[in-house]
């Protein structure tokens, strides 16, 4: 019985030559791929610091106005004394007489 | 997309913690992934004598959950673990009548809430193949247990999974003293045990593995050979042959198995599967030398979400010399989604020994497999 499970076997693996290769689960495994939460959930965890960053979505036309406002603004001469004033009520602050 | 790249972690862990072989993945991110299912059925047993429904748990794929995790250490070297426990209530092959009546409170005690080890597995693996360190498969478990029917849940090559613990009655209703599991087992090699192995890659198909380790004291050494492809026209093969060997102590013989098994699935869906196994028997000193020997041969068919077989077994020597065991079943399982099985199987018992009969067991059981 033996001797002739061998043959059986020898034979099958030579009709097989050729196949492509195949991996087989036995039906007693809990195969982590075939789980309900394997692809629609948090099953698992990565690291925070491999998880690629999205792209910075672009600004809408509001955004970019309100934007260049602000830039026009900080370089002008009122803000620049405004910024100078508020520095120098917070060195005031931090070292008191 | 994230979706998508869900998925395509998920296959890799699956894949790297359980493919042998040289893949090299593009996946490059450390992961861990939780696992698990829940095991449960109704299971029917007749002993001839008395008659009764149980509430088990599957031994076939019991309850249980788990962790994998799988990294990149250097450009073609992967590691990762595994660590699995299964937490079964009322298992299947040892619910059973006794003189007191019917037994079906496992674990007995609750302090241990009933979990035990499986999977305590770390690995490496490259172009060269993998080395596993840890408690886990040893090289030849589940060697005489190909199966590509799809029917595995319901009537497994495991013959002994549902309802081995019951005892055969003798004609006048008495305890035999041998069960249903002491008359036939698929004798599949060592299991799981502390061990470290080697797995080759994968040449067209085939693989090899070898481990060595030790259970309850005693050194095992295990080698085996699996083969898995698609044949285009022919359809799909899954094949493997195994030998083990558990040292002997003072009190116990060597425990050598050889066996193998192998699966046919045609594109019809049409399938055969046959497996075979023999078994140093007993391995106490005490007591004269056999063998004990299995066959099993299963048809069945598969058809998307259904698979239905029937299949035969014998188990030859296994109890005391002599004895003739067989076993003749019936399953069904409905597969409709990837994670969920739903299970119906029948099956009956028989033990012939010399002039003495017994009562034939007869097991039926519906029962579902939830994976997560």
């Amino acid at each position: 019985m033996r001797k002739g499970f061998n043959v059986v076997l020898l034979a099958a693996g030579l009709a097989g030559c050729g196949a492509t290769p195949v991996e087989h689960r036995n039906y007693r495994d809990s195969d982590p791929a075939k789980g309900l939460f394997a692809d629609t959930t948090s099953g698992e965890w990565r690291r925070k610091d491999t998880i690629p960053t999205a792209a910075p979505a672009p600004a809408s036309a509001v955004e970019q106005d309100e934007f260049k406002k602000w830039r026009e603004s900080a370089s002008s001469p009122e803000r620049r004394e405004f910024e100078e004033w508020r520095a120098w009520q917070e060195w005031k602050r931090n070292n008191p007489k | 997309m994230k979706k998508l790249r869900k998925t395509q972690v998920a296959a890799a862990v699956g894949a790297a913690l359980f493919v042998a072989g040289t893949t090299v993945y593009a996946q490059t991110a450390p992961t861990v992934q939780v696992y698990g299912q829940v095991s449960r059925a109704l299971l029917f047993a007749d002993d001839g004598v008395q008659s009764k429904w149980f509430h088990v748990d599957n031994e076939a794929s019991g309850t249980r959950f788990g962790f994998t995790g799988t990294g990149q250490a250097l450009p073609g070297l992967r590691y990762g673990f595994r660590i699995e426990l299964d937490l079964q209530s009322n298992e299947s092959q040892l619910v059973n009548f006794s003189p007191t009546g019917p037994v079906n409170n496992f674990p007995g005690t609750t302090s241990n809430a009933g979990f035990n080890e499986r999977h305590m597995d770390a690995w490496v693996e490259g172009g060269w193949g993998r080395v596993n360190i840890g408690q886990g498969d040893g090289a030849s478990n589940g060697a005489t247990e190909s199966d590509l029917s799809g029917t595995g849940m319901a009537n497994g090559i495991g013959v002994a999974d549902l309802g081995g613990g019951f005892q055969y009655r003798t004609a006048p209703g008495g305890f035999s003293g041998t069960t249903v599991g002491q008359s036939i087992n698929q004798q599949d090699f060592e299991s799981r045990y502390d061990r470290i192995m080697y797995v080759t890659p994968t040449f067209g198909g085939f693989r090899a593995q070898a481990s060595w380790g030790s259970n309850a004291n005693l050194d095992i050494t295990e080698i085996s050979a699996w083969y898995g492809a698609k044949m285009g026209g022919l359809g799909e093969l899954a094949a493997a042959v195994g030998w083990s060997e558990q040292k002997g102590s003072a009190t116990t013989r060597a425990d050598e198995t050889i066996g193998g098994s192998i699966s046919w699935l045609h594109g019809s869906g049409f399938n055969l599967t046959y497996s075979y196994s023999n078994r140093d028997n007993p391995t106490a000193t005490t007591g004269a030398a056999r063998d004990s020997t299995f066959n099993y041969i299963k048809a069945g068919f598969k058809r998307g979400a259904h698979a239905v077989a029937v299949d035969y077994a014998m188990g030859d020597d296994f109890a005391t010399a002599g004895d003739e065991a067989k076993m003749y079943g019936i399953g069904y399982v409905w597969n409709p989604v990837r994670w969920l099985e739903l299970y119906g199987a029948y099956k009956i018992h028989q033990l012939d020994r010399g002039a003495t009969s017994f009562e034939d067991v007869t097991i039926a059981t519906i029962g579902t497999r939830v994976r997560f």
